[in-house]
């Protein structure tokens, strides 16, 4: 039951019905829960336990341990559990395993090794995810050719038909995109990213590179095209501050001055206007804190603006969200406070629960007060007693002693003894029943002063974690408004330059007309 | 301005595509809330076994369980429970739960009270069985409840012959 808890998400259902006995013989299990429900400490306690104990294990178990240690960036104790589990594996545990296995070579240093362990005719979106992290490390490492090749075997080896595996593909084509468009081969780069589809959350980084692919293939027009293509996305996604500058650069570059005048312009008033909205959601987060702000469902007082459309795909509210989830740190916050929230409300549900219980155990004991009371236990002593008399009596008294009569008194003094034995489990019940009620109402009190405590807890550590959110969120929005004024500033220069330009051209104009009839006035 | 420039930016960007695998140092905040996480496992572990001591004593409790052979090729969609022709509980499952119970995985599908005598249980299974046909099955017990706590487990596996699925009721 508990392993199907777990199997299924439900770690803190699982935690909550352990008891020590399962958890020292299944530690495995326990540290699964534990990590799931992020109680990482523990977690990581109990790994180094195993390790140093040596319990018997089964290689499905060290799987899980090697899981847990990549996941705790742990990478020589997960090679070591990883390794244990070589033949009791599912397909698809085999894949997992390869992707872990890659990505610590990876991270140690030895790309090679993790190459060789891909080769080993594995499919699947965990390979597939693995070969993207091989191309990502190669390309880092400008084996550009090895980075390509990798990307290519990630695309074979991905359907490419679910949300997350279109997703991955998106990614691919744009690293490839990213990676033809440094070493020259333009055509192949526009090739590659034509296939990132229009609502991936990639596809404003994808248009940008198209863009500079058709602009350096001395095609502008089209440059422009599939810069402009970036409107309907957030200022904020990468790629799109990009193209709004690359647009009036490419008009200027091509001699249109007039339209790379009107673009720096347009340009500078969305970075003002992204610049204003930046602010807004700062003084947002520093007056009601990041849980209304973001997480909080319904409509925020005055604050419309927050919740509107302004492009095809998202809120101002959804793009931000977005754009702080994509931190690691901000989003374990974020996660660690929709946890406490969780629990706040487990909290406020067993609080009113045992506030019935209460009232159901003292409704309970009243009755049982009252009913126990009109129990008249001698009384009912007595007439057993009584019959016990008559039937002795009646079985001196009779001669001619038949075999009915005798099989009657048999079953009469069968049922006397049954009538003894019921009277002495309601005595019992009696005795027991009050003790075991004011037990209950007592253990009753406890939990709720004890989930009280608890509520009390929750409060005031979700507190201090939304405080240390905030201040991450805000850390961030002060890199952003710093990527965005120097956007701005770009644009101002690139607006200069235009206008210095256009001066110039003036200047000569003005000159040749001065020469012509050879006189300098 | 330098296109140059901007793929040199973009490249930093990109990077940031691929698997992240820094991890910073715990802030004190986190700390703070694991322990307390800790406590409410165990607070709530002392919770649910008060419940159940209230209100499924053992001399009442029923306590239903479904569990899926690993060699099934099953998908259930859903589960209804009916005792004495009344419903008591109906589930529907999403992927992780099927998952979990085609890896061994036990399901406690209902728990509950219930006075001496005789009874009778009744689950009918949705779901598509091997070749993507539809299944509709009920499958009963009729069983005595006495003083004891009474577990039932219904069973979902293959037959030998064919890919048909084959629903069991069985007591422990």
């Amino acid at each position: 039951m508990l392993y199907y808890e777990i199997e299924s998400g439900n770690a803190l259902g699982a935690l909550s019905l352990m008891d020590e006995q399962f958890k020292n013989e299944n530690p495995v299990l326990y540290a699964r829960a534990l990590q799931s429900f992020n109680v990482n400490s523990e977690a990581l306690t109990l790994l180094d336990k195993i390790e140093n104990t040596k319990p018997a294990l089964s290689e499905r178990d060290y799987f899980h341990i090697g899981a847990l240690e990549y996941k705790f960036d742990r990478c020589i104790p997960a090679l070591k559990a990883l390794k244990k589990a070589k033949n009791k594996l599912s397909q698809e545990e085999k894949q997992e395993q390869a992707y872990y296995r890659s990505n610590c070579f990876i991270k140690l240093g030895s790309s090679p090794r993790a190459a060789q362990i891909l080769s080993k005719l594995l499919n699947g979106l965990w390979i597939s995810h693995a070969y993207y992290n091989l191309a990502m490390d190669y390309a880092a490492n400008n084996k550009k050719t090895k980075a390509l090749v990798s990307l290519k075997v990630a695309e074979s080896l991905n359907a490419g038909q679910l949300d997350t595996e279109k997703e991955l593909n998106d990614r691919i084509n744009v690293t490839a995109g990213h990676l033809y468009l440094n070493d020259g081969q333009y055509d192949k780069a526009i090739n590659v990213l034509n296939r990132v589809y229009i609502d991936s959350s990639v596809s404003a980084q994808a248009l940008y590179l198209k863009g500079v692919a058709q602009l350096e293939n001395g095609n502008f027009r089209a440059a422009t095209q599939s810069w402009s293509g970036v409107r309907k996305n957030h200022l904020i996604e990468p790629g799109v501050k990009e193209s709004l500058l690359a647009i009036p650069f490419a008009y200027e570059r091509a001699g249109y001055t007039s339209q790379a005048l009107e673009s720096y312009s347009n340009a500078r008033t969305l970075f003002t206007d992204e610049l204003t909205t930046i602010e807004k959601i700062e003084s947002l987060i520093k007056k009601r804190g990041v849980i209304p702000t973001f997480l909080e469902g319904g409509q925020l007082e005055g604050l419309e603006w927050f919740l509107t459309d302004n492009s095809a795909k998202n809120t101002v509210r959804g793009a931000y969200y977005n754009f702080f989830m994509g931190d690691n740190e901000i989003y374990r916050h974020v996660e660690l406070l929709a946890e406490l929230e969780v629990l706040s409300a487990s909290m406020g549900y067993w609080s009113s629960q045992l506030a019935v219980f209460n009232k159901a155990l003292k409704s309970k004991q009243r009755s049982f007060i009252k009913k126990s009371k009109s129990f008249k236990q001698k009384v009912v002593e007595t007439k057993i007693a009584d019959f016990e008399k008559r039937l002795q009596q009646l079985s001196k008294s009779t001669t001619s002693v038949t075999s009915n009569a005798q099989g009657s008194e048999e079953v009469i003094q069968q049922r006397m003894l049954s009538l003894k034995d019921r009277l002495k489990s309601v005595s019992n019940s009696i005795r027991q029943g009050k003790s075991k009620i004011s037990i209950q109402l007592g253990d009753n009190k406890s939990l709720q002063k004890q989930v009280g405590r608890s509520k009390k807890k929750l409060k005031q550590v979700m507190a201090l974690v939304e405080k240390d959110a905030a201040k991450l969120i805000l850390e961030k929005i002060k890199a952003l408004k710093i990527e965005l004024v120097f956007s701005q500033e770009r644009a101002d220069q690139g607006l200069t330059h235009v206008l210095e330009t256009i001066a110039e051209l003036d200047s000569r104009k003005r000159k040749k007309r001065t020469l012509k009839d050879g006189r300098y006035q | 301005m330098d296109i140059r420039q901007f793929l040199i930016f973009l490249n930093a960007l990109l990077f940031a595509l691929s698997v992240n695998f820094a991890v910073a140092s715990e802030p004190s905040s986190v700390e703070k809330a694991e322990r307390l996480k800790q406590e409410i496992i165990d607070l709530s572990k002392k919770l649910y076994q008060f419940e159940e001591q209230l209100l499924y004593p053992t001399e009442t409790q029923l306590a239903v369980f479904l569990s899926v052979a690993n060699d099934s090729s099953f998908l259930l969609d859903s589960i209804e429970l009916r005792l004495d022709r009344k419903l008591i509980t109906s589930h529907l499952y999403k992927e992780k739960e099927l998952e979990a119970l085609k890896k061994g995985g036990i399901q406690r599908l209902y728990i509950g009270s219930l006075a001496d005598g005789t009874h009778k249980l009744t689950a009918r299974f949705n779901g598509h069985g091997g070749g993507s046909q539809y299944y509709r099955r009920n499958k009963s017990l009729t069983f005595t409840k006495d003083t004891k706590a009474k577990y039932i487990q219904l069973v979902i596996s293959e037959s030998s012959q064919g890919r048909e699925p084959v629903f069991k009721v069985k007591q422990w």
